[in-house]
């Protein structure tokens, strides 16, 4: 069964030519997805509509064969608690420690105290900022601050996570490291939908899909290195 | 948790924008005082005259020992008026004996003197109704003189009539002060949320993504709103009247008690409204208020 599927998705902003025109995907429970474009293609339009910050002009979207549009804006935030999403400026509290960043889901959820102590503990452990639990976020270097992003999307066991240029501002060697940290998570079972442009990512990773948007739609590619093979 | 959370949010945002909003809650506490004094002649008398102006007091001299006739004459035109709250007739012997008391320099003058030399006159207590309605009042005194054996009647009404008619304009101005610091004290209000939501709506907004439900991203906004309330009307409320109460304290027997206090709850408020604007000029060109985040 399909998790997300979107069929004849159109979306453009006002003044704006169409971002999707006509646009097809579908997203497996279980996938590594990789959405890869250009900037301005309209990666981050489409992170944006799965998490419901922006709607579309016309088409279905089906999440679990539910229509996307029958969620009431009321009960959007339930939908929203089932995803983690890693924000392309990541959207920290900055003033606010690691430990309150990534407790933030939880609190906004209303999970107990003690439950709350242990998640937080053993995601600090899982991104490997134990040692820096305690310090404000602004004081932490761009790979550390992209890592308590990944960890605030993920405290909460959503089953998709959405990460939107998460490797952006970061080196080689920081690069490896998140992807690693997004494989472990894929391993676990959950979802993973990265937008990205760069197009070497899908390479680090086995047996993950691409897909490039290409003429306002969705299209299937294969990573280079595999189509050399 | 959330409970703790939201508390601290709400918090954060009424202390962000603290001395806007006491500024705002002073100026509305002087506008309700001046409203209230403007709205009731007690309180008015009692801000702007001084104490002993309310213990007003008219004399009736008479020129010869009035008889048992003649005073009830005068009695009975003195009852049933609104005027006169009590009277007291002092003979013209104890008239004496008070001045000699008071002017002990000229004691040795005053005992070579004849006591039939002092008139009799009668002490009448003044209402308040004739610091309110002078004119009316003074008239009334007048018609005493025309009792037979009353040689004059002393009335103070004149220059309080005077006073009060220039306490008219200050009163008027004091209503305009009123109006234009409620009005201020609005804008206040509104200001001071409006800038404590500038840093809570990037907050706020990260919240809505991360799946918060409507109320909690209401609660820190209801909350700021209610204690702001709260502690508005009681800032409103208390600090002109301890203000007040001070004053009454550090300067009993002051006669102009009651301008000083009105003088000094208005220079409060000018003083805590530019202290505000100052801060929030100064948060403004740092950039602190959230204004640029979008």
């Amino acid at each position: 069964m399909a998790f997300i599927t979107c069929q004849h998705m159109y979306k453009k902003y006002p003044g704006t030519d169409w971002i999707f025109y006509n646009a097809g995907l579908s997203i497996e429970q279980g996938q590594f997805l990789f959405v890869l474009g250009n900037s301005g293609s309209g990666k981050t339009t489409f992170i944006k509509i799965l998490c419901g910050q922006e709607g579309y002009d016309r088409g279905r979207i089906f999440v679990k064969n539910r229509n996307f549009r029958n969620i009431r804006r009321k009960h959007l935030h339930l939908w929203r608690r089932t995803l983690g999403v890693v924000f392309q400026d990541f959207r920290l509290l900055e003033d606010r420690t690691v430990k309150e960043n990534i407790a933030l889901p939880l609190v906004i959820t209303g999970f107990g105290k003690k439950e709350v102590i242990d998640r937080v503990n053993a995601v600090l452990k899982l991104v490997d900022l134990q040692h820096r639990a305690d310090v404000p976020c602004k004081l932490l270097s761009g790979g550390e601050q992209q890592r308590v992003a990944i960890g605030r999307a993920i405290v909460h066991g959503p089953e998709l996570i959405l990460a939107d240029e998460p490797t952006g501002s970061l080196d080689d060697d920081h690069t490896r490291r998140i992807l690693q940290l997004f494989t472990t998570l894929h391993r676990r079972g959950l979802t993973v939908v990265i937008a990205t442009h760069d197009r070497r990512l899908p390479l680090a990773v086995k047996g993950c899909r691409t897909v490039m948007i290409r003429d306002k739609n969705f299209v299937d590619v294969v990573p280079v290195k595999r189509a050399n093979k | 948790m959330t409970i703790r959370y939201l508390l601290f949010v709400t918090m954060r945002n009424v202390q962000s924008s603290i001395a806007v909003l006491l500024a705002a809650s002073i100026c509305l506490g002087v506008a309700l005082f001046s409203a209230a004094c403007y709205l009731e002649r007690d309180s008015l008398a009692s801000v702007y005259f001084p104490t002993w102006a309310k213990q007003t007091k008219a004399l009736i001299a008479f020129s010869k020992k009035p008889n048992e006739k003649d005073l009830k004459e005068v009695i009975a035109k003195i009852h049933g008026t609104r005027w006169v709250k009590s009277y007291h007739l002092v003979e013209g012997k104890d008239v004496m004996e008070l001045l000699k008391k008071k002017l002990a320099v000229l004691d040795k003058t005053l005992e070579d003197m004849d006591p039939a030399f002092f008139p009799d006159i009668m002490e009448l207590s003044l209402t308040d109704h004739c610091l309110a309605l002078p004119g009316r009042c003074e008239s009334f005194l007048r018609d005493l003189e025309k009792i037979r054996h009353v040689a004059s009647v002393y009335s103070p009404l004149p220059w309080i009539k005077t006073a009060y008619d220039k306490l008219q304009v200050l009163r008027r101005l004091l209503l305009f002060a009123a109006l234009l610091l409620s009005f201020v004290s609005l804008l206040m209000a509104g200001v001071g949320v409006q800038l404590s939501l500038g840093k809570y709506r990037k907050e706020a907004y990260l919240w809505n993504l991360l799946g918060a439900s409507p109320w909690f991203m209401r609660f820190p906004c209801y909350g700021q709103v209610c204690l702001t309330f709260v502690v508005g009307v009681a800032t409103a409320v208390s600090f002109p009247y301890w203000f007040s109460e001070i004053v009454c304290f550090s300067f009993p027997t002051l006669l102009l008690r009651g301008f000083l206090i009105a003088s000094g709850v208005f220079l409060f408020a000018l003083v805590a409204v530019a202290e505000a604007n100052f801060r929030r000029a100064r948060k403004m060109v740092s950039g602190d208020d959230g204004s640029w985040e979008k």
